[in-house]
């Protein structure tokens, strides 16, 4: 799509989130995880319970850290800036980074999960 | 209240510090006014508000990318910004022009000679890949696909042209006027399509 028309920032910012959306230090990118395949704004802002310009924001921040710690401050962070619920924004999160794992695996580190967890000894049964 | 390079200063700071929510507020704080910039600045050489946006997105992709290389004490950030963004621009407009050069060039040797099989490597790809992008403006049956792809073999023979039109039985007068007829709607769509790249 072309046009000589200026684009509103609303616009601009969302086409700016799918064009930064293939990349892995971009939240735009765990959007794109748990939708699996492209960012849907109309799925991932309920998800968030938040509204659309507040899932574009977070789209445009930056993936947090992975160990724990980094990962709980970057959190709290982006959920300062954006309004979305912090215990929220954490599951979203974390769900994004497993189904992003079982896509690249084929479901086998999920299964191999799941085989462990079922596992008697592992239960302490 | 900051004012607008305090606030700069202020985003690149976090950046440098890893803050996540920084990117966000660069973002919101600049992409408009630099994609305006770039628009306006580039807007005769083609580039649309759609591209101007892209190019001020991958101008802060690339300042975030190595936020270090920016010194804060020899230019603003949005300056910065606005020279990579338009260098690429520039790139992007001459990438166009070559792409476009290319495929009129193609479309010429094609209607002249049908000698498009030597053509040199780069131009012919460009063409080709155009083509492909386009196909839907350039072929609109199986027919035109059939004389389109002999056009690219460099196919100059008459004869393969009447059976690509299925009119070899007819009066050589007669498959000589169509076989033109056929090639010259071709070449039109082609050099339709390289004014409107």
């Amino acid at each position: 799509v072309r046009t000589d028309r200026a684009l509103t920032r609303g616009a601009l910012l969302e086409r700016a989130a799918l064009r930064i959306a293939n990349d892995d230090r971009f939240m735009a990118s765990a959007f794109r995880d748990w939708t699996g395949g492209d960012l849907d704004f109309n799925r991932t802002a309920p998800a968030l319970d938040c509204a659309r310009e507040a899932a574009v924001r977070l789209a445009l921040c930056m993936r947090p850290r992975r160990d724990s710690v980094g990962f709980r401050a970057d959190v709290a962070r982006l959920a300062k800036s954006t309004g979305i619920d912090e215990a929220r924004l954490a599951a979203f999160i974390r769900e994004a980074d497993s189904l992003a794992v079982f896509r690249r695996s084929d479901g086998r580190e999920m299964l191999a999960a799941a085989r462990d967890a079922s596992d008697p000894e592992d239960r302490g049964m | 209240m900051m004012d607008g390079r305090a606030r700069l200063q202020a985003i690149h700071e976090r950046v440098l510090s890893g803050d996540p929510s920084a990117s966000s507020d660069l973002f919101l704080a600049l992409q408009r006014s630099l994609a305006r910039v770039v628009y306006g600045r580039h807007r005769t050489g083609r580039l649309s508000w759609e591209d101007a946006g892209d190019l001020a997105t991958d101008a802060i992709v690339a300042y975030l990318g190595a936020p270090g290389r920016f010194d804060f004490a020899r230019a603003s950030l949005f300056s910065y910004l606005v020279l990579i963004a338009d260098r690429d621009a520039l790139n992007l407009i001459r990438d166009r022009a070559t792409k476009k050069k290319n495929l009129a060039r193609f479309v010429e040797l094609a209607a002249t000679d049908g000698n498009v099989t030597d053509d040199p490597g780069d131009r012919r790809l460009d063409a080709e890949r155009l083509l492909r992008n386009h196909w839907d403006k350039i072929v609109e049956d199986e027919t035109d696909r059939r004389v389109l792809e002999l056009m690219l073999n460099g196919e100059q023979e008459t004869a393969a042209y009447a059976a690509a039109l299925g009119v070899s039985h007819l009066a050589p007068a007669d498959q000589r006027n169509l076989v033109k007829q056929r090639r010259d709607r071709i070449e039109k769509r082609l050099k339709r399509l390289g004014e409107s790249l």
